[in-house]
């Protein structure tokens, strides 16, 4: 009797065992028990749709069999806000002339956040230090590496043009707007901004207001090293054209 | 075979020298084209102005520039690169076609002295002439060759010595017992491997071993069952994840931006990829057949590089590695933003991983142990401001730390709902 349990006993070890082959490995998903409390009705992220009986015919209920569907023609998420500039070289003056970042340039948060966009997004082509010099391009992977931001023609690039390039990419730069939301590419020109400032600020040594005046493109480069602080006609100015444009960049 | 092996690499080794030697020769007497300072001032300009839209040899958002020198005379080079939109107004022939051609894309001008256009042309002129010498090719090839060469002799001399030492042994061991018979010591009995089987204590000890090991098996296997750990199925697309995230650093969340803001990750659609495969039409180890799949789903045409208008676009269809199960909530943004989690907290090394499987259990042992031990960190974390008792407490020294658990980690309803 003992010797018979014993065998039980190790027989069932023995086949409990073997469910080492019902793991997964490879192309091989595994086994599941019970499978309906593992994959839900409802339908979750990137998931098959599932074929229905109507009238005794099964019918896939999606386009492709394919869940994820691109919104209906015609409608628009909530708090989307259009981009009314067109991609076309004079959509491109136009953004430059009308669009300024609604965030305030000098917030520490916005320039972290900022930052943390950039690194993820841009540095990987533009730098982490913005020289045009990222991984994949001094790796030699990239065959097109990107101009530094401190070109002289892009160092006073408006912010309009750099919102209007991440939105619709531009040259070889893909566009950035699946990625990023209207709010976090103004965190990143913001950042790229306060680099380029930072570098007119030390270059010619202007103080770092004004220098973010002249990268803004609000002041001339200067041309000989001056100790003149802000200038209060400037500052109004800026404040009064963010007024204007903050009915076409809206907020997400 | 020893000896041969060894003349043969030494033979090979000689070559080599002889051939970099003379390579090396050829080099420093003649006074190369790629070393005259107007092509290295062309260098200069060329890659710090013109690579983001044009190649050599290759046309991107521009065209290619070999033998452009010839095709137009210096003068109509310096006004359309100082101001080609001008010219394109001004209704020049040669200005409006390549405008055309180029879908009315607007080159930058470019306002530079003319000898520094001057330096570009030369440069251009010297890439376009001038093959590039693949220096070092032949060595390059040749070394690898040389190291297996050498570990296959290696583990001969190995095996040798192993057969030797075995050989030796048993000599030693039979002159012993010839010994210890001669002058009539006592010889120890043997033992056969058939005594040894039947032994009650050998049954016992094994059966003991046997019970335990298959014992713990069988219960780790019963929780593992339903989990996929280790699962690795192969993807439609042979995507490294150790060329892109471990050798090329790129961000996680570059391509999975749905970490950082809501449930799941994301997989990257097509147009990301496109982002650096516009440019990068050709990869180290499958060549143009991995990346055309791309350019295949989104309908993207190579020759023109531009997208086929009216091109059904197909998705490419990944196979999903991770799966959690319906009962249970979970959230990237929520261990990504709130709790600073670095991806590879849960899913191993994925920059090291050729072909990514899934790394962790994804079992609810292994999720309650983490929020045990997790410390949160409070530290300039607006999230967890709320929790202001724990705020003071840490402040006093009456809590050394934090862990998720304190904060509700393992409360059911927190993942179960």
């Amino acid at each position: 009797m003992y010797k018979r349990d014993f065998l039980v006993l190790f027989f069932t070890c023995i086949a409990a065992y073997f469910l080492g082959a019902c793991q997964a490995n490879g192309d091989f998903t595994g086994r599941e028990y019970m499978p309906d409390m593992t994959h839900s009705k409802a339908y979750e992220p990137y998931v098959e749709g599932r074929t229905v009986m109507i009238d005794g015919d099964s019918v896939q209920l999606f386009p492709n069999n394919q869940a994820a569907l691109k919104p209906v023609a015609g409608t628009v998420s909530r708090g989307y806000v259009p981009y009314y500039f067109e991609d076309t070289a004079e959509g491109y003056e136009e953004a430059g002339r009308a669009l300024v970042n609604p965030l305030d340039a000098y917030d520490k948060t916005v320039l972290e956040q900022g930052k943390i966009a950039y690194e993820i997004n841009c540095a990987i082509c533009h730098g982490a230090k913005g020289a045009g010099d990222g991984p994949i391009v001094k790796s030699g992977a990239y065959p097109a590496p990107p101009p530094s931001y401190f070109r002289e023609d892009i160092l006073v690039l408006p912010e309009g043009k750099m919102f209007h390039s991440v939105h619709y990419g531009k040259n070889l730069m893909g566009s950035y707007a699946s990625q990023l939301t209207k709010e976090e590419r103004w965190k990143v020109i913001a950042y790229i901004k306060n680099m380029q400032a930072e570098k007119i600020a030390k270059d010619y040594k202007v103080s770092i207001e004004d220098a973010h005046q002249v990268a803004l493109g609000k002041k001339p480069i200067p041309t000989e090293v001056t100790e003149e602080t802000t200038d209060e006609a400037a500052t109004e100015e800026a404040e009064v054209s963010t007024e204007d444009s903050t009915s076409a960049t809206g907020e997400e | 075979m020893k000896i041969l092996c060894n003349t043969k690499s030494r033979i090979a080794g000689l070559l080599l020298i002889l051939l970099t030697f003379l390579a090396l020769q050829t080099n420093s007497f003649a006074q190369t084209p790629r070393e005259d300072p107007v092509y290295l001032k062309g260098e200069t300009i060329f890659k710090a102005n013109c690579t983001s839209c044009h190649k050599v040899h290759d046309k991107l958002v521009g065209p290619a520039l070999a033998g452009v020198y010839d095709k137009y005379d210096s003068e109509w080079l310096y006004s359309w690169i100082k101001n080609s939109q001008a010219m394109v107004e001004a209704g020049d022939p040669d200005a409006v076609k390549i405008f055309n051609e180029y879908n009315g894309s607007v080159m930058t001008a470019f306002n530079i002295p003319n000898e520094e256009i001057d330096a570009v042309l030369q440069y251009i002129k010297v890439e376009t002439e001038v093959p590039v010498v693949a220096d070092g090719g032949p060595i390059g090839e040749n070394a690898p060759q040389e190291g297996s060469q050498m570990a296959i002799f290696l583990a001969i001399i190995a095996l040798i010595l192993l057969a030797i030492m075995f050989i030796l042994n048993r000599v030693t061991g039979t002159l012993n017992e010839l010994v210890r018979e001669k002058m009539g010591m006592l010889v120890p009995e043997k033992w056969t491997f058939g005594d040894l089987m039947k032994s009650k204590k050998v049954i016992t000890l094994a059966s003991l071993a046997l019970i335990i090991f298959v014992g713990y098996k069988t219960v780790d296997n019963a929780q593992r069952l339903g989990r996929q750990q280790n699962y690795q199925p192969a993807q439609p697309i042979k995507f490294s994840h150790e060329l892109h995230a471990g050798i090329n650093e790129i961000e996680c969340q570059y391509c999975h931006a749905g970490a950082a803001k809501g449930k799941s990750a994301m997989i990257p659609s097509a147009n990301v990829c496109m982002n650096c495969h516009k440019a990068i039409k050709e990869g180290p180890k499958y060549g143009t057949e991995e990346i055309a799949k791309i350019y295949n789903a989104i309908g993207w045409d190579v020759e023109n590089q531009a997208y086929i208008e009216g091109y059904e676009q197909k998705p490419i269809e990944w196979i999903r590695i991770h799966n959690l199960p319906d009962h249970v909530y979970f959230s990237h943004a929520q261990h990504v933003t709130a709790g600073q989690l670095e991806c590879q907290t849960c899913h191993g090394e994925v920059q090291e991983m050729e072909e990514v499987y899934q790394y962790s259990s994804l079992g609810m042992g292994w999720c309650v142990n983490c929020h045990r031990n997790t410390e949160v960190d409070f530290k300039g974390n607006d999230y967890y401001q709320i929790y202001e008792k724990f705020h003071e407490q840490m402040k006093s020294g009456e809590m050394k730390k934090v862990t998720v658990e304190d904060i509700g980690g393992v409360e059911c309803q927190k993942c179960h709902y």
